[in-house]
């Protein structure tokens, strides 16, 4: 009998376990009339962000309200799949009781392209074909910083008008 | 009075979450399994971070469909892991609806400084993405036993209930995925460069026998 062996077992950070376990005890004890109300709405909003009249719902700029962590992505897209992004946050020590702060979106995610964690391209957040060398300087390409609907910064290769397409608001500040 | 949730079983602590919206007994169910479910999604996506967020998605996902769950015995690992195999099936959609739905929900996703172990994270997911390239030349079907039998641990009921077919379906979905695995490993053997080191796999038996791994790293 044989198989292809795989990567040790991993445990999942305690911090975003307990993160996890908060949202679902939070979505749990949510009224279930609530949650088909706002998916109703939430239905509405994504027809209309289809369309160019649901463009003007959608603010031109914002400011990152949650700095827990920031996405990076390879490409300037939402939907090229799980390996166009990676999340980032800012390590703090264990039982600091809250989690660090990513203050600077863009600069981050810049260092993660020049240290060649980022690669342009839609596979450009998994792993790399050959190791990331943190010394080296691989090239970075313009960058801009973009805001997720849960308030979060979300750094894709491009300029404004990438946040625009993309139907976010870019960020302010 | 505080409840003994260690003394209840996957099923009772079901029925309470879902009859009584009780996020507590839902939480109880979250820890017991949730490393588990990251490591299977893993190992089906070759990215930790997708992962990551998959594990969030499968718990939301489960307690959406909570009026369809499958226990195996008393155990509802094996209908999360296929919820799991739904989700990174679709990981894109998946991911997506996920964000939405993040967005109307308190808290936020928390992940650890990627720099703080990137190099090893990096290592795995090549390694993970090297053994998928080479399950490619199976069925999804096929993949799917290899995924839940050989490396989730679970014994062939467990795996017939979470993929919904009878136990002889999943025998013979692993005889036929282990003979064209040996064909690959013979062949990588043969060829100057091989491409991944074989090792030897115990017969399937029960999840809680066959993933001690996943049980002591879970703790």
């Amino acid at each position: 009998m044989t198989s292809f062996p795989t990567p040790p077992v991993r445990t999942l950070p305690e911090q975003s376990a307990a993160a996890m376990r908060r949202r679902l005890a939070a979505e749990v004890a949510r009224k279930p009339g609530r949650r088909r109300l706002l998916f109703a709405a939430g239905g509405v909003l994504v027809a209309a962000g289809a369309t160019a009249a649901g463009y003007a719902f959608v603010p031109h700029s914002q400011p990152v309200t949650d700095k827990d962590l920031a996405r990076c992505y390879s490409v300037a897209s939402l939907s090229a799949g799980p390996q166009s992004f990676t999340s980032i946050a800012v390590a703090t020590p264990a039982n600091s009781g809250r989690p660090g702060q990513v203050a600077d979106a863009r600069g981050t995610c810049a260092s993660l392209w020049s240290q060649g964690f980022l690669r342009a391209g839609p596979q450009g957040a998994g792993a790399p074909s050959a190791p990331p060398s943190p010394g080296a300087n691989h090239p970075v390409p313009p960058l801009v910083t973009c805001v997720l609907p849960d308030g979060t910064a979300a750094v894709f290769p491009g300029d404004k008008s990438t946040c625009t397409t993309l139907g976010l608001p870019s960020a302010t500040g | 009075m505080t409840t003994d949730w260690t003394s209840l079983t996957d099923g009772q602590l079901w029925s309470r979450a879902a009859a009584e919206r009780d996020g507590e007994a839902f939480g109880e169910l979250f820890a017991r399994h949730v490393n588990a479910v990251y490591n299977h999604c893993f190992r089906r996506t070759g990215s930790w971070a997708a992962a990551e967020d998959l594990t969030s998605v499968v718990f939301l996902e489960a307690w959406r469909k909570r009026r369809d769950v499958r226990l195996a015995g008393e155990s509802i690992l094996p209908w999360l892991l296929a919820v799991a195999n739904n989700a990174t099936r679709n990981a894109d959609r998946s991911l997506r609806r996920h964000h939405r739905l993040l967005a109307r929900l308190p808290e936020p996703t928390a992940v650890p400084d990627i720099a703080e172990d990137a190099a090893s994270r990096a290592d795995e997911e090549r390694a993970m993405r090297r053994v998928l390239a080479e399950l490619r030349a199976l069925g999804e079907p096929e993949r799917e036993v290899i995924a839940l039998v050989d490396w989730a641990g679970l014994s062939y009921a467990e795996a017939a209930t979470a993929l919904g077919v009878p136990v002889g379906t999943v025998r013979s979905r692993l005889a036929r995925a282990r003979e064209q695995l040996r064909d690959r490993v013979a062949e990588a053997a043969d060829s100057p460069a091989p491409v991944t080191p074989v090792t030897p796999v115990t017969p399937a038996s029960p999840a809680s026998q066959a993933s001690p791994a996943v049980e002591e790293k879970a703790r």
